[in-house]
Protein backbone atom coordinates (compact mmCIF):
# COMPACT_ATOMS: atom_id res chain seq x y z
CA UNK A 1 0.00 0.00 0.00
CA UNK A 2 2.56 2.25 0.71
CA UNK A 3 4.51 1.49 -2.31
CA UNK A 4 1.14 2.35 -4.14
CA UNK A 5 0.73 5.60 -2.30
CA UNK A 6 4.10 6.78 -3.02
CA UNK A 7 3.65 6.10 -6.68
CA UNK A 8 0.58 7.72 -6.67
CA UNK A 9 2.45 11.83 -5.35
CA UNK A 10 5.30 10.58 -7.68
CA UNK A 11 2.02 10.61 -10.48
CA UNK A 12 0.34 14.05 -9.75
CA UNK A 13 3.23 15.80 -8.89
CA UNK A 14 6.07 16.47 -12.07
CA UNK A 15 7.74 19.64 -12.10
CA UNK A 16 5.26 20.55 -14.82
CA UNK A 17 2.18 20.05 -13.27
CA UNK A 18 2.73 20.74 -9.62
CA UNK A 19 0.37 23.68 -9.37
CA UNK A 20 -2.37 21.55 -10.58
CA UNK A 21 -1.45 18.72 -8.04
CA UNK A 22 -3.59 19.83 -5.31
CA UNK A 23 -6.88 20.27 -7.83
CA UNK A 24 -6.34 16.74 -9.07
CA UNK A 25 -5.97 15.06 -5.66
CA UNK A 26 -8.84 16.87 -4.49
CA UNK A 27 -11.03 15.88 -7.67
CA UNK A 28 -9.75 11.87 -7.14
CA UNK A 29 -11.35 12.09 -3.33
CA UNK A 30 -14.53 13.83 -5.14
CA UNK A 31 -15.11 11.56 -7.95
CA UNK A 32 -14.37 8.60 -5.18
CA UNK A 33 -17.88 9.78 -3.57
CA UNK A 34 -19.68 10.04 -6.12
CA UNK A 35 -23.23 8.24 -5.90
CA UNK A 36 -22.61 8.30 -2.55
CA UNK A 37 -22.29 11.59 -1.20
CA UNK A 38 -24.97 14.65 -2.63
CA UNK A 39 -22.98 16.91 -5.38
CA UNK A 40 -23.02 20.07 -3.26
CA UNK A 41 -21.27 18.31 -0.35
CA UNK A 42 -18.64 16.94 -2.59
CA UNK A 43 -18.31 20.30 -4.10
CA UNK A 44 -17.64 21.94 -1.06
CA UNK A 45 -15.05 18.90 0.33
CA UNK A 46 -13.41 19.32 -3.29
CA UNK A 47 -12.47 22.98 -1.99
CA UNK A 48 -11.34 22.52 1.15
CA UNK A 49 -9.36 19.63 0.04
CA UNK A 50 -7.62 21.91 -2.60
CA UNK A 51 -6.99 24.67 -0.87
CA UNK A 52 -6.17 22.92 2.23
CA UNK A 53 -3.22 21.29 0.44
CA UNK A 54 -2.03 24.23 -1.39
CA UNK A 55 -1.75 26.00 2.21
CA UNK A 56 -0.22 23.10 3.18
CA UNK A 57 2.24 23.10 0.27
CA UNK A 58 2.44 26.99 0.44
CA UNK A 59 4.12 26.98 4.14
CA UNK A 60 6.46 24.44 3.08
CA UNK A 61 7.49 26.17 0.67
CA UNK A 62 8.36 29.12 2.88
CA UNK A 63 10.04 27.13 5.26
CA UNK A 64 12.89 26.59 2.11
CA UNK A 65 11.88 23.90 0.27
CA UNK A 66 11.67 23.23 -3.19
CA UNK A 67 7.84 24.00 -4.32
CA UNK A 68 7.36 20.64 -5.97
CA UNK A 69 8.85 18.92 -3.10
CA UNK A 70 6.67 21.03 -1.01
CA UNK A 71 3.27 19.24 -2.88
CA UNK A 72 4.07 16.38 -2.76
CA UNK A 73 5.01 16.40 1.01
CA UNK A 74 1.82 17.66 1.76
CA UNK A 75 0.04 15.51 -0.45
CA UNK A 76 1.46 12.69 1.37
CA UNK A 77 0.34 14.10 4.77
CA UNK A 78 -3.29 14.57 3.70
CA UNK A 79 -3.14 10.90 3.19
CA UNK A 80 -4.00 8.20 0.15
CA UNK A 81 -7.16 9.44 -1.58
CA UNK A 82 -9.25 6.05 -0.91
CA UNK A 83 -9.05 6.76 2.78
CA UNK A 84 -10.07 10.18 2.96
CA UNK A 85 -12.77 9.42 0.71
CA UNK A 86 -13.79 6.45 2.92
CA UNK A 87 -13.17 8.58 6.39
CA UNK A 88 -15.51 11.32 4.77
CA UNK A 89 -18.71 8.76 3.49
CA UNK A 90 -18.71 7.25 7.11
CA UNK A 91 -18.73 10.67 8.50
CA UNK A 92 -21.76 11.63 6.37
CA UNK A 93 -23.28 8.19 6.45
CA UNK A 94 -23.45 7.86 10.03
CA UNK A 95 -22.42 4.08 8.71
CA UNK A 96 -19.55 2.81 10.50
CA UNK A 97 -18.13 -0.67 10.23
CA UNK A 98 -18.16 -2.78 12.92
CA UNK A 99 -15.23 -4.66 13.56
CA UNK A 100 -14.91 -7.93 15.38
CA UNK A 101 -11.19 -8.78 16.21
CA UNK A 102 -10.09 -6.41 14.45
CA UNK A 103 -11.72 -7.29 11.11
CA UNK A 104 -14.62 -5.81 9.27
CA UNK A 105 -17.40 -8.04 10.87
CA UNK A 106 -19.64 -8.00 7.97
CA UNK A 107 -17.41 -9.61 5.82
CA UNK A 108 -16.52 -12.24 8.52
CA UNK A 109 -20.12 -13.33 8.64
CA UNK A 110 -20.18 -12.89 4.58
CA UNK A 111 -17.41 -15.52 4.91
CA UNK A 112 -17.27 -17.45 7.51
CA UNK A 113 -21.26 -18.35 7.26
CA UNK A 114 -20.73 -20.75 4.67
CA UNK A 115 -17.44 -21.52 5.68
CA UNK A 116 -18.88 -23.18 9.09
CA UNK A 117 -22.00 -24.23 7.32
CA UNK A 118 -19.70 -26.34 4.85
CA UNK A 119 -17.82 -27.84 7.29
CA UNK A 120 -20.90 -28.44 9.20
CA UNK A 121 -22.40 -30.73 6.93
CA UNK A 122 -18.49 -32.24 5.56
CA UNK A 123 -18.54 -33.92 9.79
CA UNK A 124 -22.45 -34.87 9.49
CA UNK A 125 -21.21 -36.66 6.78
CA UNK A 126 -18.11 -37.99 8.98
CA UNK A 127 -20.05 -38.91 11.87
CA UNK A 128 -22.63 -40.35 10.43
CA UNK A 129 -22.03 -41.75 7.00
CA UNK A 130 -24.99 -43.26 5.16
CA UNK A 131 -27.39 -40.76 6.93
CA UNK A 132 -29.12 -37.70 5.44
CA UNK A 133 -28.38 -35.03 8.20
CA UNK A 134 -32.69 -34.62 8.23
CA UNK A 135 -32.92 -37.96 9.85
CA UNK A 136 -30.20 -37.35 11.96
CA UNK A 137 -31.41 -37.53 16.05
CA UNK A 138 -29.05 -36.92 18.67
CA UNK A 139 -29.33 -40.55 20.09
CA UNK A 140 -28.40 -41.81 16.12
CA UNK A 141 -25.13 -39.51 16.50
CA UNK A 142 -24.52 -41.10 20.15
CA UNK A 143 -25.16 -44.13 18.32
CA UNK A 144 -22.14 -44.09 16.12
CA UNK A 145 -19.97 -42.68 18.69
CA UNK A 146 -16.67 -40.39 19.12
CA UNK A 147 -14.67 -42.25 16.22
CA UNK A 148 -16.53 -43.96 13.71
CA UNK A 149 -14.89 -46.84 12.45
CA UNK A 150 -15.09 -47.05 8.90
CA UNK A 151 -15.82 -43.85 7.22
CA UNK A 152 -18.14 -44.53 3.64
CA UNK A 153 -16.74 -42.48 0.36
CA UNK A 154 -18.61 -39.37 0.22
CA UNK A 155 -22.67 -39.94 -1.03
CA UNK A 156 -23.86 -37.75 -3.04
CA UNK A 157 -27.05 -37.32 -0.48
CA UNK A 158 -28.66 -33.81 0.02
CA UNK A 159 -26.19 -33.02 2.85
CA UNK A 160 -22.75 -34.00 0.84
CA UNK A 161 -23.93 -32.26 -2.20
CA UNK A 162 -24.90 -29.05 -0.31
CA UNK A 163 -21.68 -29.11 1.80
CA UNK A 164 -19.72 -29.30 -2.12
CA UNK A 165 -21.87 -26.24 -3.01
CA UNK A 166 -21.13 -24.26 0.21
CA UNK A 167 -17.23 -24.49 -0.27
CA UNK A 168 -17.30 -24.05 -4.16
CA UNK A 169 -19.70 -20.80 -4.08
CA UNK A 170 -18.38 -19.71 -0.30
CA UNK A 171 -16.25 -17.23 -2.06
CA UNK A 172 -18.25 -16.12 -5.02
CA UNK A 173 -21.22 -15.33 -2.19
CA UNK A 174 -19.13 -14.05 0.05
CA UNK A 175 -16.98 -11.76 -2.27
CA UNK A 176 -20.46 -10.62 -4.02
CA UNK A 177 -21.66 -9.67 -0.27
CA UNK A 178 -18.58 -7.62 0.74
CA UNK A 179 -17.83 -6.05 -2.76
CA UNK A 180 -21.84 -4.58 -2.64
CA UNK A 181 -21.66 -3.54 1.05
CA UNK A 182 -18.13 -1.80 0.81
CA UNK A 183 -17.42 0.74 -1.36
CA UNK A 184 -14.13 1.32 -0.30
CA UNK A 185 -11.17 -1.21 0.08
CA UNK A 186 -13.64 -4.15 -0.38
CA UNK A 187 -10.87 -6.49 -1.43
CA UNK A 188 -8.81 -5.65 1.98
CA UNK A 189 -11.50 -6.08 4.21
CA UNK A 190 -11.88 -9.65 2.84
CA UNK A 191 -7.96 -10.48 2.57
CA UNK A 192 -8.09 -9.71 6.45
CA UNK A 193 -11.21 -11.58 7.02
CA UNK A 194 -9.64 -14.78 4.62
CA UNK A 195 -6.24 -15.56 6.34
CA UNK A 196 -8.33 -15.13 9.48
CA UNK A 197 -10.39 -17.95 8.69
CA UNK A 198 -7.36 -19.75 6.67
CA UNK A 199 -5.52 -19.96 10.39
CA UNK A 200 -8.99 -20.93 11.81
CA UNK A 201 -9.35 -23.35 9.44
CA UNK A 202 -5.89 -24.78 9.61
CA UNK A 203 -6.50 -25.35 13.31
CA UNK A 204 -9.62 -26.66 13.44
CA UNK A 205 -8.30 -29.07 10.68
CA UNK A 206 -6.84 -30.71 13.35
CA UNK A 207 -10.34 -31.41 15.75
CA UNK A 208 -12.06 -32.38 12.49
CA UNK A 209 -12.74 -35.97 11.47
CA UNK A 210 -11.11 -37.29 9.68
CA UNK A 211 -7.93 -35.31 9.42
CA UNK A 212 -7.61 -35.32 6.03
CA UNK A 213 -11.05 -33.91 5.23
CA UNK A 214 -10.43 -31.13 7.51
CA UNK A 215 -6.31 -30.59 5.88
CA UNK A 216 -8.36 -30.58 2.79
CA UNK A 217 -11.00 -27.87 3.76
CA UNK A 218 -8.08 -25.65 5.27
CA UNK A 219 -6.09 -26.14 2.00
CA UNK A 220 -9.24 -25.11 0.10
CA UNK A 221 -9.64 -22.16 1.73
CA UNK A 222 -6.12 -21.18 1.45
CA UNK A 223 -5.46 -21.81 -2.34
CA UNK A 224 -9.19 -21.12 -3.62
CA UNK A 225 -11.37 -19.15 -1.27
CA UNK A 226 -8.52 -16.09 -0.74
CA UNK A 227 -7.81 -15.57 -3.96
CA UNK A 228 -11.33 -15.85 -5.40
CA UNK A 229 -12.71 -14.38 -2.70
CA UNK A 230 -10.39 -11.26 -2.78
CA UNK A 231 -10.54 -10.56 -6.39
CA UNK A 232 -14.16 -11.03 -6.46
CA UNK A 233 -14.92 -8.61 -3.84
CA UNK A 234 -12.93 -5.94 -5.50
CA UNK A 235 -14.48 -6.62 -8.89
CA UNK A 236 -17.67 -6.73 -7.43
CA UNK A 237 -16.59 -3.37 -5.39
CA UNK A 238 -15.52 -1.80 -8.36
CA UNK A 239 -18.05 -2.39 -10.96
CA UNK A 240 -20.24 -0.81 -8.42
CA UNK A 241 -18.43 2.36 -7.99
CA UNK A 242 -17.88 2.44 -12.20
CA UNK A 243 -21.97 2.10 -11.91
CA UNK A 244 -22.09 5.12 -9.85
CA UNK A 245 -19.33 7.42 -11.89
CA UNK A 246 -20.74 6.79 -15.13
CA UNK A 247 -17.16 4.78 -15.74
CA UNK A 248 -14.70 7.32 -14.63
CA UNK A 249 -11.79 6.20 -13.43
CA UNK A 250 -11.32 6.78 -9.87
CA UNK A 251 -8.05 5.17 -9.01
CA UNK A 252 -7.40 5.66 -5.74
CA UNK B 1 4.12 -10.08 25.40
CA UNK B 2 1.92 -6.98 27.56
CA UNK B 3 -1.68 -7.43 27.00
CA UNK B 4 -1.91 -3.54 27.13
CA UNK B 5 -1.00 -1.41 24.60
CA UNK B 6 1.59 1.25 24.98
CA UNK B 7 -1.21 4.42 25.16
CA UNK B 8 2.22 6.77 25.31
CA UNK B 9 1.61 7.72 21.71
CA UNK B 10 0.38 10.61 20.86
CA UNK B 11 -1.82 9.58 18.23
CA UNK B 12 -3.19 7.10 21.24
CA UNK B 13 -3.89 10.01 23.36
CA UNK B 14 -5.12 12.28 20.43
CA UNK B 15 -7.63 9.94 19.81
CA UNK B 16 -11.25 10.62 21.69
CA UNK B 17 -10.35 13.95 22.51
CA UNK B 18 -10.32 15.07 18.78
CA UNK B 19 -13.48 17.29 19.02
CA UNK B 20 -12.51 19.08 22.24
CA UNK B 21 -9.25 19.84 20.91
CA UNK B 22 -11.54 21.21 17.62
CA UNK B 23 -13.92 23.22 19.22
CA UNK B 24 -11.47 24.39 21.85
CA UNK B 25 -9.72 26.07 18.54
CA UNK B 26 -13.20 27.91 17.49
CA UNK B 27 -13.85 29.20 20.79
CA UNK B 28 -11.16 31.98 19.68
CA UNK B 29 -12.53 32.64 16.44
CA UNK B 30 -14.03 31.30 12.99
CA UNK B 31 -11.16 29.21 11.34
CA UNK B 32 -10.89 27.24 8.21
CA UNK B 33 -9.66 23.43 8.09
CA UNK B 34 -6.31 24.13 7.48
CA UNK B 35 -6.06 26.66 10.49
CA UNK B 36 -7.60 24.12 12.49
CA UNK B 37 -5.06 21.96 12.23
CA UNK B 38 -2.14 24.32 12.46
CA UNK B 39 -3.39 25.72 15.36
CA UNK B 40 -3.55 22.67 17.45
CA UNK B 41 -0.20 22.09 16.46
CA UNK B 42 1.05 25.04 17.74
CA UNK B 43 -0.79 24.80 20.73
CA UNK B 44 0.44 21.85 21.79
CA UNK B 45 3.74 22.46 20.99
CA UNK B 46 3.97 20.39 17.37
CA UNK B 47 3.17 16.72 19.97
CA UNK B 48 -0.31 16.81 18.65
CA UNK B 49 -0.83 16.53 15.11
CA UNK B 50 -4.09 15.88 13.23
CA UNK B 51 -3.58 13.55 10.28
CA UNK B 52 -5.72 16.34 7.92
CA UNK B 53 -7.97 13.63 6.07
CA UNK B 54 -9.38 12.92 9.30
CA UNK B 55 -10.01 16.70 9.91
CA UNK B 56 -12.79 17.26 7.43
CA UNK B 57 -15.24 14.63 8.60
CA UNK B 58 -14.50 15.55 11.42
CA UNK B 59 -15.48 18.88 10.56
CA UNK B 60 -18.96 17.02 8.89
CA UNK B 61 -19.57 15.03 11.94
CA UNK B 62 -19.59 18.65 13.92
CA UNK B 63 -21.74 20.76 11.84
CA UNK B 64 -23.96 17.70 11.76
CA UNK B 65 -24.64 18.05 15.46
CA UNK B 66 -25.29 22.01 15.30
CA UNK B 67 -22.05 22.33 17.34
CA UNK B 68 -20.37 24.66 14.62
CA UNK B 69 -21.48 26.47 11.19
CA UNK B 70 -19.18 26.96 8.28
CA UNK B 71 -19.74 29.82 5.69
CA UNK B 72 -17.19 31.03 2.73
CA UNK B 73 -15.02 33.68 3.60
CA UNK B 74 -15.92 36.81 1.92
CA UNK B 75 -14.40 38.69 -0.90
CA UNK B 76 -11.16 40.42 -0.26
CA UNK B 77 -9.99 37.69 2.33
CA UNK B 78 -7.66 35.71 -0.50
CA UNK B 79 -8.58 32.58 -1.61
CA UNK B 80 -12.04 31.68 -0.65
CA UNK B 81 -12.24 29.29 2.32
CA UNK B 82 -14.64 27.54 4.42
CA UNK B 83 -14.88 29.17 7.78
CA UNK B 84 -15.91 27.58 10.81
CA UNK B 85 -17.29 28.51 13.59
CA UNK B 86 -18.40 27.46 16.86
CA UNK B 87 -22.36 28.11 17.37
CA UNK B 88 -24.07 28.53 20.67
CA UNK B 89 -24.80 24.80 21.26
CA UNK B 90 -21.09 24.31 20.32
CA UNK B 91 -20.36 26.41 23.36
CA UNK B 92 -22.44 24.20 25.77
CA UNK B 93 -20.66 21.11 24.60
CA UNK B 94 -17.01 22.60 24.81
CA UNK B 95 -17.76 23.91 28.51
CA UNK B 96 -19.48 20.16 29.23
CA UNK B 97 -16.34 18.53 27.61
CA UNK B 98 -13.93 20.83 29.19
CA UNK B 99 -15.63 19.83 32.15
CA UNK B 100 -15.09 16.06 32.00
CA UNK B 101 -12.05 16.56 30.88
CA UNK B 102 -10.46 18.42 33.51
CA UNK B 103 -12.16 16.36 36.30
CA UNK B 104 -10.27 13.25 34.67
CA UNK B 105 -7.18 14.74 34.20
CA UNK B 106 -7.04 15.93 37.85
CA UNK B 107 -7.86 12.39 39.02
CA UNK B 108 -5.05 10.58 36.71
CA UNK B 109 -2.71 13.51 37.97
CA UNK B 110 -3.66 12.93 41.70
CA UNK B 111 -3.38 8.93 41.17
CA UNK B 112 0.00 9.78 39.93
CA UNK B 113 1.45 11.52 41.79
CA UNK B 114 0.56 9.49 45.03
CA UNK B 115 -3.26 11.13 45.66
CA UNK B 116 -4.77 13.94 47.20
CA UNK B 117 -3.24 15.02 50.37
CA UNK B 118 -5.35 14.07 53.41
CA UNK B 119 -6.09 17.38 55.32
CA UNK B 120 -5.11 17.07 58.80
CA UNK B 121 -4.51 13.47 58.89
CA UNK B 122 -1.97 10.99 60.26
CA UNK B 123 -0.12 12.87 63.59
Amino acid sequence: MAASAVSLWEELVSEEIWPEAAREYADRVSALLVGLVPVDRRERLRSEIAEHVTSAAEELTGTGLEPCEAMRRALREFGDAESVAESFYESWSGRCSRRVLGLDAFALAAFAGPLVLASGFLQVRAWAPGVEASDIAVPSVLFYGLAPSVLTTPELGWATSLALVLVLMGPWVGGWLVGRRHAFRAGRRAAGVLAFLCVVAGLSAAGMWPLSEGVLLGLVVLVYWLPVGVWFSSWVSLVARSNRTGGLGVGG
Amino acid sequence: MSRHKDETNSADLLRGNTVLLVLAVLRDGAAHGYAIGREVARRSGEALEFKAGTLYPLLNDLEREGWVESRWSGPGEGRPKRVYELTESGRSELMRRVGVWTAFSQAVSQVVEGGPREVGGGG
